[in-house]
């Protein structure tokens, strides 16, 4: 609990920097390198077999159940904008992203950087944390936004290639079940999403204990404990765009 | 200018670390402290420099008591750590910089530049790191190398370098040779007597190597199970009669040459 109220704290101060700065914007941009270009190969391989996966499975099922695959891009279009096309890459962001932020800090704990860092009145928070969440935060919805387009570009191909669709048919069919909204829906947790994973993974580093081993559980603790929150603010967020639309 | 030590406590859950410890270097004093691994030596310095706080106690550094300043006196303590550089028993390099930029961190600093009272320049700084890269006796060659390119013991050099830039009124060294070999330790505990003799800089030097500590300290002090169990000259170190001093020695006595004396 004592990690999890310190990456309050270390959120609070984010949002703090933001407003008073200093911004570090050098930073933020060799940060938005390692994170953002960093992930997009795994994300795109990622999202694009899911894309694949995703219409096969709904089209096994709708000819099962209704002998119709005719909604394959309704469904698959809203499931990606709502789910899929963000829980991925948020999670891919906490495994990745997340446990090196963790392992990163956690190295440097245990072998006393962070101790020159205050003796050489330099901030851990302000110079080391706010630029990677930052860059974590403006990362993960272009992530987010990429994987999309990635995950209906390659539904689409399924689609047509499969499943005998024309494209002009498949845009006009997924236009009438995707709105802006769920766009909104998507950009909004992508942002929560960047936004927390970075505070909970550096807490875990930040508290971490011992030598290697101590490395390797704070990593293992930030996963896990980030996944577990992702998931939870997904459903959240779920329910609240939910009830809105 | 003196490091006071006064009662000072400190428990890490169950354990006690630091118990009623009491003491003071004065100024141009090397101070080494020695003891068994996990007896409180690297905590003692740590609070020095205000990067641990005390339970209970007083610690005083010129006249300011660190041990109040935690998270309320952010200013104050930037004084205390400006007057204190801390030689880490990890090198403690930044990986994202160039050696040269690890040594002059510390001259950019607005605090540094209070200090000299005039703006410094690029010009003063790389003078300052290729003065400081010579006292530690290393080549110019490496400054644009980052540290994971450069071998263990140059970068426990190099975080040398970087604690002599701003030129402390007191050197900290946790255990400076730990993880060095035998050539390397010779080499940097004479380089850490040249310094403290030539600086004229107050030093604490946490260590296990009781022939260096008796080479070069003014006082030498034992810390067991938290508590002081000796604080005395090299001379008076040699006649005592407690267990683990007399351990300490004879362990030494053997790598001391035939010939050895208190200089």
């Amino acid at each position: 609990m004592r990690t999890l109220y310190l990456a309050g704290e270390l959120l609070r101060r984010m949002f703090e920097q933001v407003s008073k700065g200093p911004h570090r914007k050098e930073l933020i941009l060799a940060s938005l390198e390692s994170i953002g270009v960093g992930s997009l190969p795994i994300i795109s391989i990622a999202t694009a077999f899911t894309g694949l996966v995703m219409t096969n499975e709904i089209a096994w099922h709708m000819d099962f159940a209704l002998s119709n695959v005719s909604m394959i891009p309704g469904f698959t279009g809203q499931f990606v904008l709502r789910e899929l096309g963000i829980a991925i890459p948020a999670l891919l962001i906490v495994s990745k992203v997340g446990a090196s932020m963790t392992a990163e800090l956690a190295s440097m704990k245990i072998t006393e950087q962070l101790d020159a860092y205050k003796l050489l009145k330099i901030d851990t928070v302000s110079y080391h944390i706010f630029p990677r969440w930052a860059a974590c935060t403006i990362s993960t919805v272009c992530l987010t936004l990429i994987s999309i387009t990635i995950t209906l570009l390659i539904a689409m191909f399924t689609a047509v290639t499969k499943y005998h669709f024309n494209s002009q048919e498949y845009f006009n069919t997924l236009a009438q079940f995707v709105t802006t909204t769920d766009l909104l829906c998507a950009v909004t947790k992508a942002t929560v999403f960047g936004m927390v994973i970075p505070p909970i993974s550096c807490a875990y580093g930040l508290k971490c204990e011992g030598g290697a081993q101590g490395v390797g559980q704070a990593t293992t603790d930030a996963v896990v404990t980030a996944t577990l929150v992702v998931i939870a603010l997904d459903f959240v967020l779920t329910a609240f765009f939910s009830a809105l639309l | 200018m003196s490091i006071l030590f006064e009662n000072v406590y400190k428990r890490f859950g169950d354990k006690i670390v630091l118990d009623d410890v009491s003491f003071k270097v004065k100024p141009g004093e090397i101070l080494f402290i020695l003891g068994k691994s996990g007896m409180g030596k690297s905590v003692t310095l740590k609070h020095i420099i205000g990067v641990l706080a005390p339970d209970a106690g007083k610690i005083t550094v010129d006249s300011m008591v660190v041990s109040s300043m935690q998270g309320v006196m952010r200013d104050q303590l930037d004084q205390v750590r400006q007057k204190c550089g801390m030689v880490f028993q990890h090198p403690a390099l930044i990986d994202s910089l160039t050696i040269f930029e690890n040594i002059a961190f510390g001259l950019r600093t607005q605090q540094y530049q209070e200090k000299m009272k005039s703006e410094v320049t690029e010009e003063m700084i790389s003078d300052i790191v290729h003065d400081k890269l010579a006292l530690v006796h290393l080549n110019p060659e490496i400054l644009q190398l980052f540290p994971f390119e450069v071998s263990y013991g140059v970068q426990k050099r190099v975080s040398m370098a970087r604690t002599l830039a701003p030129e402390p009124a007191y050197l900290l060294f946790d255990e400076p040779t730990t993880g060095l070999d035998p050539l390397s330790i010779s080499s940097i505990n004479e380089l850490i007597f040249e310094l403290s003799r030539k600086l004229k800089v107050t030093s604490i030097i946490v260590s296990h190597d009781m022939a260096c500590a008796l080479s070069i300290a003014d006082q030498i002090l034992f810390l067991d199970q938290g508590k002081i169990l000796l604080m005395a000259t090299p001379g008076e170190v040699m006649k005592s009669t407690i267990p683990l001093v007399q351990d300490f020695f004879k362990e030494t006595k053997e790598l001391l040459p035939p010939n050895w004396s208190l200089s």
